[in-house]
């Protein structure tokens, strides 16, 4: 009888380190030399990082109840949401700035980037700042934040095929923070921004691939395949322009699901809402973690709270 | 392991008889290699010969039935890791495990049978009931209860002493259970139990390294229809203990790991349990079982096993037809969208949050998204036409005015050629505009 030993896999790529936040709030993600999760293979010196998701408007007409109930104290002021999502144990807070969007507030690119500098410099740790998705005000927008924010090592979300010249040259080159480069989950069209990221010369290690992102049940399956795909060729086939880490706002995803939002009235056998929902939030972030996420923005703290357990057991 | 094409020669008559549909039997065997023919083909080959290839040809990972009639399934018959590299094949399946000293019993039986969820033409459900201990009594009662809760699932017996299980299974033998735990104590008497009634066997062992001598001693007892159950660890060592079966087996053709794989997705904190379920929905879990089920709880499970095991090369779709959302009437808006899932899905979602009541209609496109739909010609001013003539939406509304998706506007002209009693109102380029579109319905369809 042979005797049967593990096959483990030797890889020749290695994810880059990416550090966020700066002095003593600074923290480092990236680095492994394996496949997500696989610590048996090599060697994972970061654990994955959570970040709490917080708005420029009050969202009370637009969140689930059990989302909002957690915050509700806290929702006008974004100085406070962001005190609570550190005590409740985000390793970050991400600011997304919502109300920048032309159909919601328009609030001015000087207003957003004051909010922004405000929110960084009342907690102690790193702060992401995230578009509203619109692309001629995000282009805007993010460069007076990333200018507000400078030397603060933040992840300014996003750039992407549209916008990376001006968020990119801003974020990544000018004043000193992280940019997120965002594509449409795919891995050529992630490949394609992260070269042109670096031909305007913003150097790798200030780069983060945001692979485009859907809730579980909704194309999920496209997503964590994508992932797995820019994984396999950075590891395995040691693509040097894959082989920065990954960020995932996933929360918004989530929380727009029916799973998660149809009100107990609406849906009597589905039961509590809270449960169904901090369990799709929890659910999806999994599923990124084991496809490779290093940072993802969530929104409710008992989802934050689970999740980073799993993370301290399974890393 | 497979075997080269020279191997196979080896085993061949060599008399070149061409019976075999082939000029040489050299020639065959290479067809053989390469798995484009049955062993069956040359009628001139020795029996131990046709063993030995047809164990070569095997599958690397064996597929196991469990249950009869309509609750029967299969699990097993991976042939790769990562889904993108051809496709998962078989659903795991979502189980409660009963302890037979559960107090909570009878509430979570009632859970488990409430959960029946159709997401897209597929009903998910608790595909088995396990009962779980060491002493006749309390099994056999679990048993019982288990039984009268009267679930659509299958069941499994599992206990580390075989007369524990024996005693129990004439209880529920017509429905085919998984028994168990051939250990390395028992696995004499367990394999006996489940070859005479036909059964599925758990095999457990502490390590997968234990685990792979002990099937070998099972299969030197020729039963082969098992499944790997490695005992339960931290959730990082028995990722990696799933990990390394499956490598094993996929990459390596180690045929004692070629087995499906029993998960124990265990946890008084329901959330860190649904975290134990989704890494074992992900990474190489066939078998999930659960010490307590939710309705809620189990709806982003099943979204996501549907999710990562549709096959890659066929996106997932829905039926065409009418669906109406939020009970609409006959002024209410009429949509037209593709029967692609991931859209549907998107622009459902938009219409309900919009809580305008509306009528959705979904032509057959070919399972693609809006703009591929229109490139490839699946979806036209024809077919539309043709759809909304025969669907019956004609006499479910007076107000005939329907949406036409931003993105294919080019369709207009055609369309008002072929429905000249509509009138063609051009929607959103994208989904999220649509609540804003929707409120706006009443201006725009005039």
């Amino acid at each position: 009888m042979l005797a049967f030993t593990r096959p483990l896999d030797k890889n020749s790529g290695k994810i880059r380190e990416v550090e966020l936040g700066t002095g003593d709030s600074k923290i480092v993600i990236g680095g492994e030399n394996v496949l997500p999760l696989y610590g048996f293979d090599g060697e994972i010196p970061n654990k994955p990082v959570v970040a709490m998701e917080i708005l420029d408007m009050d969202p009370k007409d637009e969140w689930p109840e059990a989302c909002y109930a957690p915050i509700a104290a806290v929702a006008a002021d974004p100085v406070a949401w962001a005190k609570l999502a550190v005590e409740k144990g985000a390793d970050v807070v991400c600011l997304h700035l919502l109300n920048t969007h032309p159909d919601r507030g328009n609030t001015p690119a000087a207003d957003a980037a004051a909010l922004a500098k405000q929110v960084a410099d009342a907690i102690n740790v790193p702060l992401m700042v995230e578009g509203c998705g619109h692309n001629e005000r995000d282009a805007e927008v993010l460069p007076k934040v990333a200018e507000a924010l400078e030397g603060k090592n933040a992840l300014i979300i996003a750039a992407n095929e549209h916008t990376y010249k001006a968020v990119g040259a801003a974020a990544g080159l000018a004043y000193g923070n992280v940019v997120a480069a965002e594509s449409a989950v795919d891995i050529n069209l992630a490949k394609q921004l992260n070269i042109l990221l670096t031909q305007l010369g913003v150097k790798e290690e200030r780069i983060i691939i945001h692979p485009g992102c859907a809730a579980v049940g909704y194309g999920f399956e496209y997503v964590y395949s994508a992932m797995e795909r820019i994984r396999a060729a950075a590891i395995q086939q040691n693509d040097k322009t894959l082989q920065m880490p990954f960020v995932l706002p996933y929360g918004q995803e989530s929380w727009r699901t029916k799973e998660a939002s149809a009100p107990v009235d609406e849906m009597p056998a589905w039961g509590d809402q809270e449960a169904r929902g901090v369990m799709m939030e929890v659910c999806g972030a999994i599923s990124l973690l084991a496809a490779g996420a290093h940072a993802l923005v969530l929104r409710h703290p008992s989802s934050i709270a689970t999740v980073k357990k799993a993370i301290v057991e399974l890393i | 392991m497979a075997l080269s094409g020279l191997e196979i020669f080896k085993l061949l008559p060599k008399t070149n008889c061409k019976e075999c549909g082939f000029p040489t039997c050299l020639a065959f065997a290479m067809k053989l290699a390469a798995a484009g023919v049955e062993v069956d083909k040359c009628p001139h080959m020795s029996d131990a010969a046709k063993e030995t290839l047809g164990e070569a040809s095997a599958p690397p990972q064996k597929t196991v039935t469990i249950g009869a009639g309509d609750n029967a399934f299969t699990i097993g018959g991976e042939v790769v890791l990562m889904r993108h590299e051809k496709s998962f094949i078989s659903r795991p399946i979502f189980a409660l495990g009963l302890d037979e000293n559960d107090a909570d019993a009878d509430a979570k039986l009632a859970r488990a049978k409430e959960i029946k969820y159709d997401r897209i033409g597929e009903i998910m459900k608790i595909g088995l009931v396990a009962v779980m201990g060491n002493d006749t009594a309390k099994f056999g009662a679990m048993v019982d209860k288990a039984a009268a809760a009267g679930l659509e699932a299958a069941c499994a017996l599992l206990s580390d002493n075989v007369d524990v299980v024996k005693a129990a299974l004439p209880k529920v033998a017509a429905a085919k259970p998984l028994v168990g735990y051939a250990t390395e104590a028992n696995y004499e008497a367990a394999v006996a139990m489940a070859k005479e009634a036909g059964l599925a066997l758990a095999v457990k062992a502490d390590t997968v390294e234990a685990l792979h001598d002990l099937v070998e001693k099972i299969h030197a007892l020729d039963y082969k229809n098992l499944v790997l159950f490695p005992a339960p660890k931290s959730m990082k060592e028995e990722l990696a203990d799933r990990v390394a079966i499956s490598r094993a087996a996929l990459k390596q053709t180690v045929r004692p790991l070629g087995y499906p794989t029993m998960v124990c997705a265990c946890d008084e904190d329901q959330y860190m349990r649904g975290v134990k379920a989704t890494l074992a929905v992900l990474k190489y879990g066939a078998l999930i079982i659960m010490n307590d089920v939710s309705y809620g709880t189990m709806l982003p499970l099943f979204a996501l096993r549907q999710n990562i095991f549709t096959d890659p090369q066929k996106p997932m779709r829905v039926e065409p037809g009418i669906y109406p959302i939020g009970n609409p009437g006959p002024e209410s808006p009429v949509l037209v969208t593709v029967d692609f899932a991931l859209t549907y899905f998107i622009v459902a979602g938009e219409i309900e949050k919009s809580k305008v009541p509306t009528w959705l209609l979904i032509p057959d496109a070919g399972g693609l998204s809006v703009l591929t739909a229109w490139a490839a010609g699946k979806l036209s001013g024809s077919s539309i036409t043709q759809f909304v003539k025969e669907c019956g939406i004609c006499d479910k509304v007076t107000r005939k005015a329907i949406e036409l998706p931003g993105k294919v506007a080019v369709l207009k002209g055609e369309l008002e050629d072929g429905l000249s009693d509509w009138k063609i109102v051009i929607g959103p380029d994208e989904a999220i505009d649509l609540p804003k579109f929707l409120k706006a319905w009443d201006e725009v369809s005039k």
